[in-house]
């Protein structure tokens, strides 16, 4: 039940309503950005105080920006930093927004929720049916996180997704696209506005094939696994093979699908969009 | 918080709790067409407002976060006496039927040519992605744009709507608007929420969480301290009255086997205690402090379990027969032990047996089926499962209720007001004058509100409090607790010689009714009796058992039984032809009926009654065969571009009925007023297919007067007379054939009162437009105002009013061909769609643009069958997926590309004007075409709903 909205005019500001919260114990707080998760039925977000992140203007807008790391562990030199507060439906109709991502944003199939749900906020949940991250992850995209100290850092997709607890009071001010970075996802539901069963991403990241994939009842993880396999130059039997048999991912039958299923699907997906995203360009 | 905005133009301020929605918000300002179908879960869309100029969904926007912000509502657009280009096009493209989000679709088209002046398909299609239609299709939204845009431009439409049919009537199948489009496009108000006065009390239901239990103990005290608790009802404080919810003719066809509420629980979702309180709040509160003690029982939840040695049985208390006790019933009722389990009435024999969970049964044969099979050259036999579907409605179920005096007066959103006040009297005691059931608008039905499912409850609250209730239920209720599509395994064995000669068919069926028996034998004998009269064979056999589980119950549903019977029944063809090598579309010319072939099957497949054996009547079958097959390229194989996509074809033929022949009856009354116009009370239940709109046409067609000069009031049962009610498509047949008597009957009363006041004979007397009577020998002229004048003045007889009746042994059954063309993707299962045409003999359409839409929202309906829908239930009965966006409901995305609905021209002798039905049968043609083009495409047979990517693999050995 929410009982304290803040509306937060700029990113100190939404900071210290958290660090607030945070010192009083008694009340939990998140941080709200287009709604259509916090605000839902069923939502996976509770919280007695939401600090509205919506109008504050720095976390809006797509810009060009290098690599704010300096090379630390760069996947591509150049970015393109969209404002966390940036909607599925900007992302979509942006000029500066590469085709891939503008790919990705349209698997949330309903415009109204195109308008309304952030970039930023689908990054944070990181649900098992996510949109984008298994997409973002695939293409090596950076995360410009500001902690509760108001200190602002840089995180590659990959360490948010393995240290996701440890970021949770993070407030997520930009998601960093590699500029012309070779990407490819696709996405599987019962239908176009069901929660997906699988999504999953390819890219080339330093000239390494990456494939990521957010799988209904797993969650969102690389599959370098598959990645390597293919790089060597398995056949698709073999790549089937391998997510079939692979250990290293717990596969759960549940109502979207069998684990046969689902495993068929990350091998035969792997295989489709890694030989895509290949042959555009890429390499092994 | 403060919040200052600005909504439709007016500025506005608010104090608003941190936790309100823009929504609630909204409605404190009275921005009513502002409606909610989904609990606020971003789905139905029916909540869309825009927010400085773009569309977002209201449940999910928090108040406190539009300070300063600019808010369009559906609302703000136009009102009924001033309809904006873009809500007038819609009414005129006839997609304005049950129309709950209608408002919402009508902002975002006008939100989308504001911004796009010129929009593609797409454009359209990404606009209305947010909004879930389930009444009328997508298809004519296309067309509702192209027209708003040609009346921007010109003035004027230049597209045609739909076809025109009779010539020789004025408005008889001619496209016009439906005449309560105007009400629900601008969502004035029209619902039963609309009506609801803000000191109503509401009533919460405390739910079973066990699939099957008894109730040892329920302790109320703690929740009966609740602030604002009024009343607590439960098993122990209610009446042991027995009834059943279907809406069917009394007696009906179902047992009697619930009571409001039950000692013994029999499904997750089944009733336990109903709480009423002040507020809303107050009654969660109080609902969450019963305790009750269970005594949890073993449950089964498929035919398979029900049907098994030694089975739980669902029902295990005394039986009853109000007619038709067999002479062991004595010996029978000893095996029941428990008190509370109850009884299970039977109105009459249905062939049920509870002790082995058999709530009813039937069989019976012509010919002799197995000597076909013996004698054939081929004999195929396979089994088909359908699963558990829900309706959807946008509108949930709701009805308030309170008492004025001594009445109780009940508004409901019904397809069966009249059965709604029999069972309300039933359960409250009350004689039915002193029950007032006032339907309201249907925010949608499909079947689902024909069963009296809340108003029994909300009746009875409100009686025994005297307090106005209301009860309306959450999404999560609606899957849980309403009745849905039964599922049914039906076996088929069907044999055929190589000339294409179909030689005998045997079905058998096993449907589940869950819990509870409403409608229990008549859905299953639909699924036989609306499929095999399509055939010409003569030797057909059935044999049904329908069987008790602890699943979610249910019910009636749009194409009752039928659906399920035609997906196995064409499947099994479609398998024959191969086995023979014959062309399917041969086989299936060879074996349908003709008009004049005597249909010797009826004779078992009465609604448990004896049917008539008849001559098929008027019959388009042949004909939408041999259009679809020509529009759809029959033979003509289609290869995709992409090797992994491979494409195929399939179509089915179909029928369905136009009511129940000797069992449904209709009344209506018109009466010319004393200005010369015209009401007609209506006992039909206009659910938003637009039967009132029928019945105002035939009273213009037949009394000669404009539309704008008559109102039809229906569904009232103060007002109006009795009628079963809208279901088995009898609207149009029944409500309407009476309509069209009393209009006839008040056409000879106006002739007889003129000739008296002109001095004139009859004979020499006719009525003419714009409503007046003109003599033939002297040329006078009397307006229907004059007439009705000087008749209520003292100068003449009195008003004239007239009594049209209908009741008949005539069948007029709609048929119909449906063909689709799918792609499948052999490496991922997935599977489109990408051609459907529907093409059905309705008889006279006598809305002709909203014929076409139920055709579209029906073939959709099935389409989410046959490839989406399916509610899940875990091992312990729990739906696990009672929600809009894990059920999957098809929307905008998987509508064909090309679709297509064709009214095949055929004047039915019995139907008013030549009317048959027309939405009902739609719904089943899509399983079997899509499952014989699937077949058609990569080889494989999918024996159930849904036929999903991961079946589609599983059988190409993939997986």
């Amino acid at each position: 039940m929410v009982e304290n909205l803040i509306i937060a005019k700029n990113i100190a500001e939404a900071v210290s309503c958290k660090v607030s919260c945070k010192a009083s114990c008694k009340e939990s707080s998140a941080y709200l950005a287009g709604g259509t998760e916090i605000n839902r039925l069923n939502g996976t977000v509770n919280a007695s105080t939401l600090v509205s992140i919506g109008r504050i203007a720095e976390l809006d807008g797509m810009s060009v920006v290098d690599d704010p790391r300096k090379g630390s562990c760069a996947t591509a030199s150049r970015f393109l930093r969209i404002g966390s507060m940036c909607t599925f439906q900007e992302i979509v109709e942006s000029n500066d927004a590469p085709q891939w991502l503008k790919d990705a944003s349209r698997f949330m199939a309903s415009r109204t929720k195109r308008n309304m749900a952030t970039i930023g906020g689908n990054v944070a949940l990181m649900r098992d049916d996510s949109y984008l991250y298994a997409t973002l992850l695939a293409a090596g995209s950076l995360l410009e996180l500001v902690d509760i100290e108001g200190n602002t850092m840089f995180r590659c997709t990959r360490k948010y997704m393995n240290e996701h607890e440890s970021f949770k009071d993070c407030l997520i001010a930009a998601v960093l696209v590699p500029m012309n970075a070779v990407v490819a996802s696709r996405r599987y539901a019962n239908t176009a506005e069901s929660h997906a069963v699988l999504t999953m991403g390819a890219g080339i990241v330093n000239g390494e094939l990456r494939l990521a994939a957010a799988l209904k009842g797993t969650g969102v993880f690389l599959m370098p696994h598959l990645s390597e396999l293919i790089s060597n130059g398995a056949t698709e039997d073999e790549v089937l093979d391998a997510a079939k048999n692979h250990s290293g991912v717990e596969v759960k039958s549940d109502m979207f699908g069998g684990e046969a299923y689902k495993r068929y699907l990350l091998g035969v997906t792997a295989y489709d969009l890694a030989k895509k995203v290949l042959s555009q360009g890429g390499s092994r | 918080m403060r919040v200052d905005c600005i909504i439709n133009g007016r500025g506005r301020s608010f104090d608003v709790e941190p936790s309100m929605k823009l929504r609630e918000m909204l409605l404190l300002n009275g921005n009513l067409a502002v409606r909610d179908s989904d609990d606020a879960e971003g789905f139905c869309g029916s909540d869309t407002v825009l927010v400085d100029g773009t569309p977002v969904f209201s449940n999910l926007v928090l108040a406190g976060e539009v300070q300063g912000c600019e808010i369009r509502t559906p609302d703000g657009l136009g009102d009924p006496r001033h309809l904006t280009v873009v809500q007038q096009a819609m009414i005129d493209a006839g997609i304005v039927q049950s129309a709950y989000n209608a408002p919402a679709a009508a902002l975002l088209l006008t939100w989308l040519l504001e911004n796009n002046p010129n929009p593609t398909k797409e454009d359209i299609k990404d606009a209305l992605s947010g909004i879930f239609i389930r009444d009328a299709g997508y298809e004519h939204y296309y067309l509702a744009v192209k027209l708003a845009q040609e009346k921007m431009k010109d003035g004027k439409y230049s597209t045609t709507i739909a076809p025109s049919f009779r010539p020789e009537c004025e408005y008889i199948g001619k496209p016009m608007s439906k005449i309560d489009g105007a009400q629900l496009v601008t969502g004035d108000k029209a619902f039963v929420e609309d009506y609801v006065p803000s000191d109503a009390c509401h009533m919460v239901v405390l739910r079973s969480p066990h699939a099957s239990a008894y109730i040892k103990s329920i302790d109320t005290s703690e929740a009966e301290k609740v602030e604002g608790v009024i009343s607590i009802l439960t098993a122990y404080n209610t009446p042991d009255t027995h009834y059943m919810q279907a809406g069917q003719g009394n007696p009906e066809p179902s047992p009697h086997d619930r009571r409001l509420f039950n000692l013994k629980v029999r499904h997750v979702g089944d009733r336990v205690a109903a709480v009423i309180a002040e507020t809303l709040e107050e009654a969660k509160a109080a609902c969450k402090l019963i305790k009750v003690e269970y005594e949890v029982l073993p449950a089964v939840f498929t035919v398979e379990e029900a049907m098994a040695p030694g089975a739980p049985a669902v029902h295990d208390g005394i039986v009853e027969y109000r007619a038709g006790a067999p002479a062991d019933l004595d010996e029978y009722n000893k095996a029941s032990k428990d008190p509370r389990e109850g009884k299970v009435i039977y109105q009459f024999p249905l062939g049920g047996d509870i002790r082995h969970n058999v709530a009813a049964s039937n069989k019976g044969h012509i010919g002799d089926v197995e000597k076909a099979f013996n004698e054939s050259d081929a004999v195929v036999e396979c089994t088909y499962q359908t699963s558990q579907i829900q309706h959807t409605p946008l509108e949930t179920h709701i009805c308030f209720a309170k008492m004025e005096g001594q009445r109780l007066v009940v508004y409901a959103s019904t397809q069966v007001p009249y059965h709604v006040r029999r069972i309300v009297g039933w359960v409250t005691g009350l004689p039915e004058n002193r029950i007032h059931v006032i339907k309201t608008r249907v925010g949608g039905g499909y079947g689902s509100k024909q069963d009296i499912l809340i108003e029994d409850l909300t009746g009875y609250a409100a009686f025994v409090t005297g307090k106005p209730v209301l009860c309306h239920n959450t999404r999560e209720e609606e899957f849980i607790a309403n009745s849905t599509r039964h599922p049914m395994r039906v076996r088929v064995k069907m044999s055929g010689n190589k000339d294409g000669q179909i030689t005998g068919i045997f079905m058998e069926v096993c449907a589940n009714t869950g819990p509870y028996g409403n409608h229990c034998l008549t859905v299953p004998m639909n699924s036989c009796s609306k499929t095999l009269p399509l055939f010409k064979v003569d030797n057909m056999a059935y044999d049904l058992k329908v069987f008790y589980t602890n699943t979610p119950p249910a019910g009636a549903y749009q194409g009752y039984g039928t659906p399920k019977g035609t997906y196995g029944l064409m499947m099994a063809m479609a398998l024959l032809a191969e086995k023979l090598g014959i062309d399917y579309k041969d086989m299936v010319l060879k074996n349908h009926v003709e008009e004049g072939y005597m249909l010797e099957i009826l004779k078992g497949l009465g609604e448990g009654r004896e049917g008539a054996v008849v001559p098929v009547g008027s019959c388009g079958l042949d004909e939408a065969i041999r259009k679809g097959c020509d529009m759809i390229e029959w033979g003509k194989k289609e290869v995709s571009s992409d090797p992994d996509w491979k494409i195929g074809k399939g179509f089915a033929m179909i029928m369905q009925g136009s009511g129940l022949p000797g069992l449904d009856h209709a009344e209506a009354i018109a009466k010319l007023e004393t200005d010369g116009t015209i009401i007609l009370n209506s006992g039909g239940a206009d659910l938003g297919t637009g039967l009132d709109t029928i019945s105002a046409k035939i009273v213009a067609e037949v009394l000669k007067v404009p539309m704008d000069r008559i109102t039809v009031v229906s569904g009232d049962t103060d007002s109006c007379a009795f009628d079963t009610g809208a279901y088995a498509s009898s609207g149009t047949f029944f409500s309407g054939n009476a309509s069209l008597e009393a209009c006839k009957k008040l056409k000879d009363m106006i002739i007889k009162e003129s000739a008296y006041q002109m001095g004139e004979d009859e004979g020499d007397l006719e009525i003419r437009f714009p409503g007046e009577v003109y003599s033939k020998k002297t040329g006078k002229v009397l307006s229907y105002y004059e007439l009705s004048h000087t008749a209520c003045s003292g100068g003449g007889h009195g008003q004239m009013i007239a009594h049209g009746t209908y009741i008949t042994t005539a069948s007029s059954v709609p048929y119909g061909a449906h063909f689709a063309q799918v792609a499948v993707n052999v490496r991922t299962g997935e599977i489109k769609v990408q051609k459907f045409y529907a093409l059905q003999d309705a008889g006279t359409p006598i809305n002709p643009e909203v014929a076409l839409c139920q055709m579209y929202g029906a073939v959709m309906k099935s389409i989410g069958h046959s490839l989406y829908e399916d509610m899940k239930l875990d091992e312990n009965g729990v739906c696990m997926n009672a929600n809009m966006t894990d059920y999957g409901v098809p929307m905008i995305w998987e509508a064909p590309e090309d679709f297509k609905s064709v009214l095949i021209d055929v004047n039915d002798a019995y139907g008013p004007f030549g009317a048959k039905s027309i939405s009902e049968i739609a719904c089943n043609g899509a399983a079997p075409a899509i499952g014989i083009a699937i077949h058609d495409a990569c080889g494989v047979w999918l024996t159930s709903w849904p036929m999903t990517p991961e079946k589609i693999l599983k059988a190409l050995g993939k997986i």
